[in-house]
């Protein structure tokens, strides 16, 4: 049976699809009006952020983009579902029966990713920061500008923490091509996480608006 | 011990009983204003180096923390601001229980303090917004509250911090290769203007404001005036040491020309729109960005960077920012969450001493005479009349607009009472706003009160962390 670290390495042969692979989830991350969808994408995202840092840390401390990307990724997955649970509850809507909708600010969003997407393709900006590879710096650049899309989506919880969670991950890139020391790895984790305690913590307060009888909950 | 972990030790120690004894909201309040007192007091008192023995612990008055990089010293450049976030965190606790505000608000107070001391006492100086991010986080849980509402204004608060922090690296790291300047000045020069953007993002001037209209129209009234006000001094002392530290910013951009300047668009903003206001959360919301607009004027205007002026200011703001927000909160109460103008009919009648302190309280942040804040206001005015006569007109025009928004809401509380069943205040205001009054008008007539106490602090102050 392969290592880990055999399988890291093989990995690394399909840095550039991990790449395109990234633009898409964030893409679809942006996009979807379900929060579990939205969800899924950000896991994507996160496990490949973990595998495209390999080429800039030992894999113990890029792997941490998994680590951390899970407990934050539970954290809103909890906070999220407590909200839904409670609102099919008091509305008598059955868990399983799905309420997807294409409705004008899900219209809205496909409009300004896909503006987003021709405008990165067309003009390929590009940050160029000192010892960071010019593939992993364009990247970087897209997240950065998809965090920012992000955040003008709209006064969401979980989206705001996409978009911030997205601009730490681009600045994350950079930072760690300059200095690669575990303090830096540690605090921008640390950072994440709490931040993700607080995301948590408004999808369920801003959420609970939207229960009839939140008073019972 | 070392000071710092004294200080952070017994803020926490504050923190977690507060929120024990958050259903007595009354003694809450006084254990955490008093505990914040006596901390101010004694830090006034304690020596800048040394030992000394407390309780039977020797505590060492100039000793550092080393933890993940940073090294933590409370010197007494960070002692001196630190010393005001207290005296603000005492006087918001006891006024905000008195008038009911939320429960959670009083225990978070020490824990947002502990944080800023961190931010203020963290070196190296540009990896300190670290800790304003994480302050970050504990102010939108503030803001937040214990209760369903929009999570609009507590996602904005993270917003300036997370997105400057990398800036800040990003110079922090070209700074330290003494190489780069000769051989990549190109790179040398980008490190300055990131610096630069990073610090204009902290201080989130006209457009970057919409956490503070965010927090007057999402936030309870005293949450509100609370985040601004310690955010604003946090970092004012960021800033200002910044430049300090960093003197080639102020030749790339001259913070004499530039602070004036978003001073003047942010209470012009501030004006129009709280003159335009249809609700009384985006009354709030723009009168805290005018008072914020308008220390970004004392602070370039006063020379050295503000100093004695900005000490004046932080020390008398308060006062007058819980005064309109108790009544604010008791009218808030009577009236449903942020009300429009419409629907306060009868608020003069029965809640007298609501809509003195609301409308008392607005004129008072703006700089009305017998205010504490008047002199300090007055003084601003009579140096941007000598030294830059557009940029007083410009304010004096910003100033008027904020009036005629108080007039229109003073009006719409003293119209005639539609709802008979319109509950009446609680006695509680009787004796808050005229005890508040007469602080105002004592220190209004003696400024020599405040800077008698500030002498020192300013001292503290100037010293210089790197």
């Amino acid at each position: 049976m392969p290592t880990l670290h055999a399988l890291l390495t093989f990995a690394q042969r399909f840095h550039t699809s991990f790449i395109f692979l990234g633009v898409l989830l964030v893409a679809a991350m942006l996009i979807f009006s379900d929060w579990r969808l939205a969800l899924a994408a950000f896991a994507g995202v996160k496990v490949l952020a973990g595998l495209l840092f390999l080429e800039l840390m030992p894999p113990e401390w890029a792997l941490q983009q998994w680590v951390t990307g899970g407990l934050v990724g539970i954290m809103w997955f909890l906070a999220a579902r407590r909200v839904d649970w409670v609102r099919r509850k008091q509305l008598g809507i059955p868990w399983w029966q799905p309420e997807w909708r294409l409705n004008p600010s899900t219209l809205m969003r496909l409009a300004f990713v896909l503006l987003l997407l021709i405008t990165i393709y067309t003009t390929r900006p590009y940050v160029p920061i000192p010892k960071l590879p010019a593939d992993l710096a364009r990247y970087a650049t897209f997240l950065a500008l998809a965090g920012l899309v992000a955040l003008g989506l709209g006064d969401r919880p979980m989206r705001w923490g996409f978009g911030l969670s997205l601009w730490l991950l681009a600045s994350s890139f950079g930072v760690h091509a300059l200095q690669t020391q575990v303090d830096f790895v540690g605090l921008l984790a640390g950072f994440e996480l709490l931040l993700g305690f607080a995301i948590a913590y408004f999808i369920i307060v801003d959420g609970a608006r939207a229960w009839p009888r939140w008073e019972e909950a | 011990m070392s000071l710092l972990g004294f200080v952070l030790f017994i803020l926490v120690a504050l923190s977690l009983l507060a929120g024990l004894l958050r259903r007595i909201p009354w003694l809450a309040a006084g254990i955490t204003a008093a505990g914040l007192g006596w901390l101010v007091w004694r830090l006034h008192q304690w020596p800048l180096e040394g030992t000394i023995t407390l309780g039977g612990r020797t505590l060492v008055l100039d000793a550092g923390r080393q933890l993940l990089g940073f090294s933590f010293l409370l010197t007494p450049a960070a002692r001196a601001p630190l010393m005001l976030l207290m005296i603000w965190g005492g006087i918001f606790a006891l006024v905000a229980a008195l008038a009911r505000a939320e429960r959670s608000f009083v225990p978070l107070i020490p824990l947002l303090v502990a944080a800023l001391a961190l931010f203020l006492s963290a070196t190296p100086l540009l990896w300190a917004p670290f800790w304003l991010m994480v302050a970050a986080v504990l102010m939108g849980i503030m803001a937040q509250g214990n209760r369903p509402r929009p999570a609009r204004a507590a996602l904005r608060l993270l917003l300036a911090p997370t997105l400057a922090f990398p800036f800040f690296l990003f110079a922090a790291w070209v700074f330290s290769q003494s190489a780069i300047a000769a051989e990549d000045p190109q790179l040398w020069n980008q490190a300055w203007r990131a610096l630069l953007v990073g610090m204009l993002m902290l201080a989130s001037p006209v457009p970057l404001h919409g956490w503070i209209v965010a927090l007057g129209e999402s936030a309870s009234p005293f949450a509100a005036a609370f985040l601004v006000g310690v955010w604003q001094m946090a970092v004012y002392a960021f800033l200002r040491h910044g430049l300090f530290a960093y003197p080639t910013l102020t030749e790339i951009a001259d913070p004499g020309v530039w602070l004036p300047r978003i001073a003047v668009i942010n209470m012009l903003w501030a004006g129009v729109f709280m003159l335009g206001s249809q609700r009384l959360g985006q009354f709030w919301g723009y009168g805290l960005l005018w008072y914020y607009g308008a220390g970004f004027l004392v602070w370039g205007l006063t020379g050295e960077l503000g100093g004695g002026a900005m000490f004046g200011v932080f020390l008398t703001a308060p006062l007058a920012l819980t005064l309109a927000a108790a009544g604010l909160q008791s009218v808030m109460h009577r009236f449903g969450e942020d009300p429009s103008y419409a629907r306060l009919h009868g608020g003069g009648e029965r809640l007298p001493f609501s809509t003195l302190a609301l409308v008392g309280g607005a004129l008072f942040v703006l700089g009305w005479p017998l205010a504490a804040l008047f002199p300090w206001r007055f003084a601003t005015w009579q140096v941007a009349s000598v030294r830059a006569g557009n940029l007083f007109l410009w304010s004096m025009l910003a100033l008027g607009l904020a009036v005629l928004g108080v007039v229109r809401v003073a009006r719409a509380l003293t119209r005639p009472v539609q709802d008979v069943g319109l509950p009446r205040e609680s006695r509680v205001m009787a004796w808050i706003v005229p005890l508040l009054l007469l602080i105002h008008v004592v220190l209004g007539l003696n400024p020599g009160l405040i800077t008698s106490l500030t002498e020192q602090w300013l001292v503290w102050f100037q010293w210089l962390r790197h």
